[in-house]
């Protein structure tokens, strides 16, 4: 199978930017970055970065073959918001900005087919004092999994030869393996 | 001539250089007062990992002496150029001089 030319955490990224893309209250602000700086009339935008993806264990040891990996991948979904302490409606604020990304993003678990599935994992925020109001960061985190064929060595290009394949046969499945015929067959030259 | 006289003199001179009219309004009841203040709002970036929001952060330099209630135990408003400030955190210099850290209030 010829290698993909995106990866697919690539596209599972750019899944969720489209899914946010005017469905909150950031409008368009919506970037694929872990690297974003807002200003006051770019509040509430949306950064959108993948901090970290795991192989599912399990997925190493099935008998499948092509071996298939199972990855888990987060996602996080971080904005802020300008308050001051006599808006005590901040937490609502937030909450609301929240439940428009839930509802786009839980549209489609499989975001068009990108991912296995996807769920949400968290809600984290945190208030930094060093501006002209308070800034209320939040970071809402997914989980996103997807399946891929584990990639073939660079320096095993091909599969060798097949040369001789062993057999076992046993009539309907109902013979006691002593009784059960083998026999290994030459294919080779 | 005290440390302390010394100070005032120097913060009176300031204030009188550099100062700005401040509406101080008192958290207690107490009738506002015009007061005269040193302003700044230098630039401040607040952060989140690598998430940045580009602010300014205002501060306002005040005498003690100067003001109708103590912002220490009060929670006085303030009136700048227009705008008015919650206060959060004075830092009182041991001599006289308070400097307050401003929140917009909308």
């Amino acid at each position: 199978m010829p290698a993909p030319t995106t990866h697919q955490s690539t596209l599972i990224l750019e899944a969720v930017k489209a899914a946010l893309l005017n469905k909150t209250d950031a409008g368009t602000r919506v970037a694929l970055s872990p690297l974003v700086t807002f200003r006051d009339n770019q509040i509430p935008s949306i950064a959108i970065w993948d901090p970290s993806e795991d192989v599912v264990e399990a997925s190493w040891e099935g008998s499948r073959s092509p071996r298939k990996l199972q990855h888990e991948m987060v996602v996080q979904i971080q904005t802020a918001f300008k308050f001051n302490q006599a808006m005590t409606e901040i937490s609502a604020t937030a909450n609301n900005f929240k439940r428009q990304i839930e509802a786009a993003m839980h549209a489609d678990y499989t975001f068009g087919g990108v991912c296995t599935d996807s769920m949400k994992r968290s809600t984290t925020k945190q208030v930094d004092r060093d501006s002209d109001q308070f800034v209320l960061f939040m970071t809402v985190e997914y989980a996103f999994r997807y399946l891929v064929d584990a990639p073939e060595a660079a320096d095993a290009q091909a599969t060798d030869s097949l040369t001789t394949v062993d057999t076992r046969f046993s009539l309907n499945n109902a013979q006691a393996p002593a009784d059960q015929l083998q026999a290994q067959r030459g294919l080779g030259t | 001539v005290t440390w302390a006289t010394l100070l005032e003199t120097a913060d009176r001179a300031a204030l009188a250089q550099w100062g700005t009219p401040v509406v101080y309004t008192p958290g207690n009841g107490s009738p506002a007062a015009t007061v005269t203040g040193i302003f700044s709002n230098a630039s401040q970036i607040a952060s989140s990992d690598g998430l940045q929001v580009i602010g300014t952060q205002p501060r306002v330099f005040l005498r003690l002496e100067d003001l109708p209630s103590d912002p220490s135990s009060d929670e006085p408003t303030v009136t700048i150029n227009g705008t008015t400030y919650t206060v959060d955190n004075p830092q009182v210099d041991g001599e006289g001089g308070v400097s307050l850290t401003l929140y917009r209030v909308s």
